[in-house]
């Protein structure tokens, strides 16, 4: 017995100093804040995420991919939401078009499901993308989405697919989370 | 470089009502034009989040909801979404109900609502080719700015950058509800319990307070909420349910 | 002389074994090649490493300075300890596997202990990780503990039976505190400690439809899915298969049941290959007699003779409906073994020489460990009467054929005699060595206990005192 006393409290113990390692600040907060100078993509976004950016990509087609600069986070290999609007004809631009980007980060939140980050884009004093650094995705659900994508069971409705057409916009539900306003309530303030 | 510059109208998005409000004007107007048009919606956005927030008690809502303003004494706004909330109600058998918290809270038919004046205005202003997108409710009319029909994707229930379903058209309106984390549920009403079964519901209509409404109260309903839906005459609809079976009617605008 | 209550009880009140010792190892068999701590060493650190390797996905998972809230801390740690105690409970699950090598390596006493230990740090650890996941949770979500219970009961899939899980854990693990499980009827207590293969199964799901670091399809998850897997393998391999093979090869039958004193038996089991079953004296067997009255139930016996490639002999006392039924076993009838395991063995040794010390019936053992010890043993056999001593025929032999010293100390635990031998300076006068030479004891829990003691205080250090077990 005295010896599962020794490895609870190790446990405990070894418990607490990774919670302590890991709640004292860190690395997480260097990357953010980087003003990058660049033109102002017009063509801003929500959080909604989509589309293939070769798409419909106006002439200079190879600008298409990269509105703003890749993120400096880890989460780079997630597709920054990018959205080609027009066909090449190039016809008047109703917004100024020089002033710089900014990509503020707000503070990880932590909820239940994970943890929660936001980073904005801003251009001026305007928010022109909102992207969900790190969500917590569906749990079991990815299974499913993952185990049934590209197929189809004629017994009950078809499989879930994924499309990424060019979008102009997206229908889903908002992101309500509590850590997710938190996040970015925070990357605003940092911001403004 | 930067060509994507060159495209007619303008576009903004704001953070009012605690999610993102993106406006899409596709309009080849003036710039000084469209920018008060924009100023003018996201002016209406704010006013109504002034006015109808339930989490800022000076709220026209919140003193509704307190006792502190009567019903006569209401805004026409006020009187018109407590009308069509309880028409809803009705329409909704229960399952859409703005006392469902316990207190007044109409936000699931305000946001689309709102949206929905502001695109009204719009077209009555002149700018008939516009999207509207009040944290995933989802207004359109005319062309988008390339021209084309707007094509409007359907949130993925697993992967939020992912469309699962594009719709097109001129003139819809687009409301998803759905529970995307785990754990997060949608309360039916009746049964003061979690709804389960349907992950994600989306309901195309032409006006987008009812159309969300509809959304919400289907996914409140679970899986028999597919029932339901295909009743509607004047709605069409998609539905994803838990197992990542995908349901739509067969008139619902789909594009590849 | 301390000797003057101690007195060779040669006499005899049951009918004599038919075999006799004599008959039963014409050769003295060569003390068999030394076993020692590595193999248990070698599995410690193995487990340690796993421990590592599991809290491993939730350190890499997690930003640094991400846990600014208490609630996110609580919650963290909630995590960790969630993940620790499912590790745990893999590995107190796959110490109950009883796969050979594993009761080869760590033998039946450390098994034991190991078992006892680990169960009290997973039910702790389960506990905390319950707990601490509810105050996290409910400070994030704003709402009192109580609420919170209700919230994942309802809500989360799989929770229900998470918590069912939990509950059966605690009823396991305070079933076998003790004092109250000498208060439960065995077969009670052996009925709740089966459950716990129901918390194995309860306990899965919610880790891979909740947990932070599982539920995403990838490298983590598949290692834990396989984790289980392997225990899950390793379980029916130990219980399953080996036993299948060992039956099935060397087909035990009893051969003739034998009285050894009034309330003493012996059972002879014959069987095929018997020359090439690997055998140690002083390891058990769990045996299954398999008649109508008999064969539900499995108890573990050592075998009292070491392995002469003709029969096997166990032991035993009657005590109890069960043991009674022993006497009237036919010859003939199919017994089904699972075994042989332990490391109560003169294998396990790590002196040159030893000091044996049996009490009642827990001679039987040592009687099979004596032949292959090397010369220059000593024997302490505590008896409360004459007619207690077992097997003293064949013990009287071995002691002259092994060069033996074999004391039989008969009487009340309190009687001065005895009381004087089992103290240190009794042992250290008796055994003048024995701080240098490994103790093997069986016996009742008071003897063993006093033993221990008085053993610890005379010098001999821990490791080098054996004791033989059979509660698993």
């Amino acid at each position: 017995m005295r010896r599962a006393l020794l490895a609870i409290t190790g446990l405990a113990a070894s418990t607490t100093a990774l919670v302590v390692f890991k709640g004292s600040p860190g690395t997480t907060q260097v990357a953010q804040n980087l003003p990058t100078a660049q033109p102002v993509n017009p063509t801003p976004q929500d959080v909604e995420p989509s589309a293939d950016p070769s798409g419909v990509a106006p002439k200079p087609s190879k600008t298409g991919d990269a509105p703003t600069s890749p993120k400096p986070t880890k989460s780079t290999a997630r597709p920054s939401g990018t959205r080609t609007t027009t066909k090449a004809a190039p016809r008047t631009t109703t917004k100024a078009p020089q002033s710089t980007t900014r990509r503020v980060t707000g503070n990880g939140f932590e909820n239940e499901y994970g943890y929660v980050q936001v980073q904005i884009v801003v251009s001026g004093n305007r928010i022109v993308e909102a992207v969900a650094l790190s969500l917590p995705s569906g749990g079991e659900s990815d299974i499913h989405s993952g185990d049934v994508r590209n197929r189809y069971d004629g017994g009950g409705g078809e499989v879930v697919q994924k499309q990424n057409a060019n979008l102009n916009t997206v229908s889903g539900a908002t992101e309500t989370s509590n850590s997710y306003k938190q996040s970015l309530r925070s990357a605003i303030e940092q911001a403004f | 470089m930067r060509a994507t510059l060159t495209r007619p109208g303008l576009c903004r998005v704001e953070q009012i009502m605690g999610t993102a409000i993106t406006l899409d004007l596709a309009d080849d107007l003036p710039p000084a034009t469209l920018r008060e048009l924009a100023d003018e919606v996201f002016a209406w956005m704010r006013e109504v989040d002034a006015r109808f927030s339930t989490y800022q008690p000076d709220s026209e809502v919140c003193r509704f909801d307190r006792g502190e303003v009567l019903l006569s004494e209401a805004s026409a706004d006020l009187r018109y979404v407590l009308e069509t909330c309880a028409d809803l109600w009705g329409a909704t058998d229960g399952f859409f109900d703005a006392y469902a918290t316990g207190r007044l809270d109409p936000s699931g038919f305000v946001k689309g609502w709102a949206a929905q004046v502001a695109s009204d205005r719009l077209v009555a202003a002149g700018a008939v080719n516009h999207c509207v997108n009040a944290g995933g409710d989802v207004r359109v009319r005319g062309l988008s700015p390339s021209g084309e029909p707007w094509r409007i994707g359907i949130r993925h229930p697993w992967d939020a950058m992912a469309a699962c379903l594009v719709l097109s058209g001129t003139d819809l309106a687009v409301a998803t509800s759905g529970v995307y984390e785990r754990g997060r549920h949608v309360l039916d009403p009746r049964r003061g319990a979690p709804a389960s079964g349907l992950r994600s519901v989306t309901v195309v209509g032409t006006d987008l307070g009812v159309a969300d409404a509809y959304a919400t109260a289907a996914l409140a309903m679970g899986t028999p909420g597919l029932n339901w839906l295909a009743r509607l005459d004047d709605h069409t609809h998609a539905a994803i349910t838990d197992n990542a079976r995908q349901y739509h009617s067969v008139n619902l605008p789909l594009t590849d | 002389m301390t000797h003057s209550h101690t007195h060779a009880a040669g006499r005899r009140t049951g009918t004599s074994s038919r075999h006799g010792g004599r008959s039963a190892a014409p050769v003295p068999p060569q003390s068999p090649a030394r076993r020692g701590p590595g193999g248990r060493r070698l599995l410690g650190v193995l487990l340690l490493v796993g421990l590592l390797a599991s809290v491993l996905p939730w350190w890499l998972g997690t930003p640094a300075g991400s846990l600014r809230s208490t609630a996110a801390t609580v919650t963290a740690a909630g995590r960790i300890s969630g993940l620790i105690a499912g590790y745990l409970l893999l590995v107190q699950v796959l110490m109950m596997s009883r796969l050979p090598v594993l009761e080869r390596w760590i033998g039946g006493e450390h098994m034991a202990r190991w078992h006892r230990d680990i169960g009290a740090t997973l039910l702790v650890t389960v506990l905390a990780h319950m707990s601490l996941i509810l105050v996290g949770y409910a400070d994030l979500r704003n709402q009192s503990i109580f609420a919170e219970v209700g919230t994942l009961l309802g809500d989360y899939e799989d929770m229900v039976s998470a918590f069912v899980a939990t509950g059966i854990m605690m009823l396991v693990g305070f079933s076998s505190v003790r004092a109250i499980r000498r208060a439960l009827p065995y077969e009670l207590w052996h009925l709740l400690h089966l459950s716990s293969y129901l918390i194995l199964l309860l306990g899965f799901g919610h880790q891979f439809t909740h947990g932070a670091q599982l539920y995403k399809p990838g490298p983590v998850r598949t290692g834990w899915i396989a984790l289980y897997l392997l225990v899950i393998a390793a379980l029916l391999w130990g219980r399953v298969i080996a036993p299948l093979a060992f039956n099935l090869r060397y087909k035990l039958r009893v051969a003739d049941v034998v009285a050894e004193s009034t309330d003493t038996i012996s059972i002879y089991l014959t069987g095929e290959r018997l020359g090439r079953l690997a055998m140690l004296g002083g390891q058990h067997f769990r045996w299954r007699f398999l008649t109508r009255g008999c064969w539900w139930q499995s108890h573990p016996f050592s075998v009292s003779a070491a392995a002469n490639g003709r029969w096997l002999r166990v032991t035993v006392k009657v005590v109890g409906t069960h043991t009674a039924d022993l006497r009237d076993l036919d010859p003939g009838t199919r017994v089904w073994a699972e075994g042989p395991s332990g490391t109560f063995t003169a294998a396990h040794r790590l002196r040159e020489r030893a000091l044996l010390i049996a009490g009642g019936s827990g001679i039987t053992p040592i009687r099979a460990m004596l032949e292959e010890l090397p010369p220059g043993a000593a024997l302490i056999y505590r008896a409360r009467t004459p007619a207690d001593v077992l097997l003293s025929r064949e013990l009287d032999w071995l002691a002259q054929e092994r060069e033996t010293s074999v004391w039989y100390v008969i009487g009340s635990r309190d009687d001065p005699g005895p009381r004087q031998l089992m103290s240190p300076d009794g042992l250290r006068q008796l055994v003048p060595d024995v701080a240098r030479r490994d103790v093997y004891l069986c016996g009742p829990p008071g003897l063993v206990e006093q033993s221990v003691r008085a053993l610890r205080r005379a010098g001999v250090p821990r490791r080098q005192i054996h004791l033989a077990t059979f509660e698993l």
